[in-house]
């Protein structure tokens, strides 16, 4: 993997490795690759022909990663995705996107998810062959009971409203409208069966539940929950022991220094592999001792190419696979090696947004007119990269990738292209000249990327009357500022949780957005009351809710996300700049299925083997 | 006063001190932007997740409860669980586990300068205004004035290619095998090693090749810093009066330096080694960062930026008594070290 996108790297660093900021932390994956090229055999397992020809051998080699700072190894608590890595291949979920492919979603633990009452019932039954490590016996429908009461009630979880609000398992809330522990809706009916009630129709049950968060463990693991003593302390099982039945355990863990993880013996795991004896990830995080540490000293089995060594023209892209990805070689490095390479386009977009009470509508739309997305992927991230008219990314747009681009031939401010003349008229109109500009603060995160986009766009900017100020700030300074209604212009990104385009327009819910709410989903202000499109939007999000039946909806689902890209357009609510692309690289010696678009993560390390370097 | 009250009394003198810290360090994460369960969700944490992680940290209290409940747990020493960088740590575990590497880099960034530094100063203090003189100070400021993070990058690059950069000298193979250049990895195994009772000479001559680099970048600004004001201090002395006394008394040269201009020379390096001590810990993140040894000063500077109260807090904390305890028996020592100084009020 190079370090794939600038900005999201940063990104993760400005907050030091421990806020997933864009997590690409969704899914997991752990299926075997379900695409192939006739040419590339060796780099990509088909699934039927996987568990029949490859042997089950497991070698005695060990595969060396490198990782950011870890936080910890429990499920419910974890956010980042340097901790995910290893949590994605310790625990396993009941479903899981193999390899990352967010496209497909697949039975993992469960032998069959069955769902009824129009997307509102659900019954899981898990398989027979699953066991946890260690002493833990089979994985059992209690087991999944008290995970997901873990994933609610206790005091460590961060994530609990993917369980009672994306979900919206039933459950009973307290005067201070707090979870009641052990009100929720799911019951084991016997030792393989979990049944669960929603409050209402949900359309992507597969999908959440392949969240790392709702990693199963063994019930009774630690007391963080009422009704359990714990068989150890937390610190122990979010530290140094965490059970689950992935198809590593976890070996030691140096914080901030190196973890490993020793894989489950082959046949002991439900799964192929794991074809490795284990994996190192040594913490290292910046970007010249990442490249000194896995290219010069190939300390790592696969390079880490900053942008400072980066250089296009070493990318050979051969051909295009299945899904939809490039790919061909880098090189050579450094070290006079070439190594296989592709392209993955990751479901994250980065956009700026604006507050829509600070900032008057024909500032924003005359800002979209003079940005040119394309100039700024060329100039300043010098990767390759998806510029975006849309804010869902074409990976989960409705449609897929051919309604995207068909859909952002309408796209009104000229996407790739700076309009300077129309922003001025625009800005004419409203009354600004060279005399009189708006002044406008832009605050970005702490990001070379955006500082230098920022630098790009001010001076295109004055020529509009538009006098952009700009602000570097922490992330969380950002974010804080945010809540408060405070920013004018401010940079993000967002990933997915599920892949659904709810999960990113959710943001753009205009009731939700209303920063004088205690925790606002994104900071800026639409009001239904000031704005048509606003309204639009919040009709559209109500006909989305409307509309959960997982088939049947399907089609007017779609129209309310087509609607609301259209309301936010209109008023320029997020105006969206690019979705990443990861490259992803190897050394010659590692056999790894491509990752999908949920990002490297999410990739299940089992189907990983390594053959004698050289 | 005789040394005992003055000793007590810098002690209680010590506590506003240490209160005014903690305070200034519980404000400065507390009521300025940073905010801990920001830096936990980034941009992708719901209304709902958020309010209830605040809930549990117990940030709704009122500012003025959250703040008496810090600085109690501060004066028991109860120093928490982190919040933010590895929640439900103990902070104390934390940092327990990362001091050692920082301790380990230091002490090797204090001893090379030392060896190294004040020798050269010395040599240039006796022979002024020689080539070797103009070389060593020339050589001391430059090496002054390159600024850390660049000289790490340099030098872990330049040790890694050693092979073609330095004509075929091969650093990873040099004496014992260490393929990682970077890092602690080899620091850590001797550590464990230790801790489970056994002594590996080999492991910490590893442990030791792999944090030279750290060690001589992190201590280059000291060891520049010795060498100048070991080289006026020697030069002052070698033209003070008792000098030419003992000269005149036909003292032998060797005896002369070593006897008595060496030790004389030493007392104005005390403080500055002292002190110098003092800054490695402050003056280590970038060091750390960029050769990825991730010890105190980087986990006390993600604290910070993540507000992870309780554990930059307790790192703040062990720092300001850290302070206040090596000021005061450097006062103490002073007046061991030299009896003309003493505490009575003139």
């Amino acid at each position: 993997m190079t370090d794939n996108d600038t900005t999201r790297r940063r990104f993760l660093q400005a907050t030091g490795g421990a806020a997933a900021a864009v997590a690409l932390a969704g899914c997991s994956g752990g299926g075997d690759g379900g695409d192939d090229e006739s040419q590339d055999e060796d780099r990509t397992a088909e699934p039927e022909t996987e568990t029949t020809t490859r042997e089950q051998v497991q070698s005695d080699k060990t595969y060396r990663r490198i990782n950011s700072t870890m936080t910890t190894f429990d499920p419910v608590a974890v956010t980042d995705e340097a901790s995910i890595y290893l949590v994605h291949n310790l625990f396993d979920a009941l479903t899981n996107y193999p390899n990352g492919d967010a496209q497909s979603i697949e039975n993992l633990l469960a032998e069959e998810l069955e769902i009824t009452g129009g997307g509102s019932e659900v019954t899981v039954t898990l398989r027979d062959d699953i066991a946890f490590n260690g002493d833990y016996g089979d994985v059992t429908a209690s087991d999944v009971v008290y995970s997901f009461e873990r994933l609610a009630a206790s005091t460590n979880s961060r994530r609990a409203s993917f369980l009672l609000g994306d979900l919206g398992v039933s459950h009973e809330r307290d005067g201070d409208d707090a979870y009641v522990p052990g009100s929720m809706a799911i019951e084991a009916t016997d030792e393989k069966t979990v049944e669960m009630s929603l409050d209402a129709p949900f359309h992507a049950i597969a999908e959440i539940l392949a969240y790392d968060s709702f990693a199963i463990h063994p019930e009774g693991i630690v007391g963080d929950i009422d009704g359990y003593d714990g068989d150890m302390s937390y610190e122990e099982f979010a530290q140094e022991n965490p059970i689950g039945a992935g198809a590593f355990t976890l070996d030691h863990w140096d914080s901030g220094s190196e973890a490993v993880i020793d894989a489950r013996p082959i046949g002991d795991y439900h799964e192929n592999g794991p074809y490795v004896s284990s994996i190192h990830f040594q913490v290292v995080e910046d970007s010249n001792a990442r490249y000194t540490y896995t290219v010069i000293n190939e300390n790592a089995d696969h390079p880490v190419v900053p942008n400072a060594q980066y250089d296009p023209d070493k990318v050979t892209v051969e051909s295009r696979d299945s899904k939809g990805r490039d790919y061909g070689t880098y090189g050579p490095l450094e070290n006079g090696r070439t190594v296989p390479y592709y392209q993955v386009e990751e479901i994250v977009t980065y956009y700026i947004a604006f507050n829509q009470k600070n900032v008057p509508k024909p500032v924003r739309q005359a800002f979209a007119h003079v940005t040119n997305q394309d100039q700024i992927v060329n100039d300043v991230l010098k990767k390759p990269a998806k510029t975006a008219p849309h804010y869902v990314p074409p990976g989960i747009f409705p449609g897929g990738l051919e309604e995207y681009e068909s859909h952002a031939e309408d796209y009104p401010y000229g996407i790739d292209e700076n309009r300077i003349p129309e922003a001025q008229s625009i800005m004419e109109e409203a009354g600004y000249s060279d005399d009189d500009m708006y002044e406008l603060e832009f605050t970005t995160y702490e990001s070379g990327f955006w500082e230098e986009t920022a630098g790009i766009l001010r001076d295109q900017l004055a020529s509009a009357y538009i006098d952009l100020s700009v602000t570097p700030t922490k992330f969380s300074t950002l974010t804080e500022r945010g809540r408060n209604g405070d920013l004018d212009a401010y940079t993000l990104g967002w990933g997915m949780d599920y892949p659904a385009p709810d999960n990113f327009l959710k943001l753009l819910n205009p009731p939700q957005t209303d920063t004088s709410l205690s925790a606002p989903i994104s900071y800026v202000d639409w009001d239904p009351e000031e704005s048509e499109a606003a309204q639009n939007a919040a009709d559209a999000w109500q006909q989305f809710k409307d509309n959960p039946d997982p088939e049947g909806g399907q089609e007017a689902r779609n129209e309310a996300y087509i609607a609301m890209e259209e309301a936010n357009w209109e008023d320029v609510v997020f105006l969206d700049i690019y979705h990443p692309i990861t490259e992803a690289m190897d050394y010659p010696w590692v056999t790894r299925p491509r990752f999908g678009g949920a990002g490297p993560a999410s990739q299940k390390l089992a189907k990983v083997s390594i053959d004698d370097r050289d | 006063m005789s040394r005992w009250s003055y000793f007590a009394k810098r002690l209680i003198l010590s506590i506003p001190v240490i209160l005014f810290g903690t305070s200034l360090t519980f404000i400065a994460i507390r009521m300025g932007p940073i905010d801990p369960v920001a830096a936990v969700y980034g941009d992708s944490g719901t209304a709902a997740d958020m309010a209830r992680m605040r809930e549990s940290l117990g940030l709704n209290d009122p500012l003025w409860q959250q703040y008496l409940e810090f600085i109690w747990d501060m004066f028991r020493f109860d120093l928490g669980q982190s919040w933010v960088l590895q929640p439900g740590s103990r902070t104390t575990d934390l940092i327990l586990s990362r001091a050692p590497r920082t301790v380990w880099m230091g002490f090797w960034a204090v001893l090379i300068p030392l060896f190294i530094g004040i020798p050269l100063g010395f040599y240039a203090g006796l022979n002024p205004n020689t080539v070797g003189d103009y070389t060593a100070s020339f050589g001391g400021i430059v090496w002054r004035a390159m600024p850390n993070f660049w000289l790490a990058v340099i030098l872990m690059i330049g040790l890694s290619n050693s092979e073609s950069l330095l004509f075929g000298f091969d650093w990873k193979g040099f004496i014992l095998h260490t393929p990682q250049v970077i890092g602690t990895n080899e620091f850590q195994s001797a550590w464990n090693g230790m801790q489970a009772g056994q002594l590996e000479p080999v492991q910490w001559a590893k442990a030791t090749k792999q944090i030279l680099p750290a060690s001589v970048v992190l201590g280059s600004a000291s060891m520049g810093n010795e060498m100048r004001i070991g080289r006026t201090a020697m030069l002052e002395t070698k033209h003070s009066n008792y000098v030419e006394m003992a000269k005149a008394k036909g003292v032998s040269g060797r005896s002369l330096v070593w006897k008595h201009m060496f030790r004389n020379a030493l007392i104005p390096l005390v403080p500055v080694i002292t002190a110098e001590a003092n800054l490695l810990l402050g003056g280590s993140v970038l060091i750390e960062s960029v050769l990825s040894i991730n010890g105190i000063g980087l986990l006390f500077f993600r604290a910070l930026t993540q507000a992870d109260l309780p554990v930059a807090g307790a790192l703040m904390y062990v720092f300001i008594l850290l302070l206040v305890f090596i000021n005061i028996m450097q006062d103490l020592l002073y007046t061991i070290i030299d009896p003309r100084v003493g505490y009575e009020n003139e």
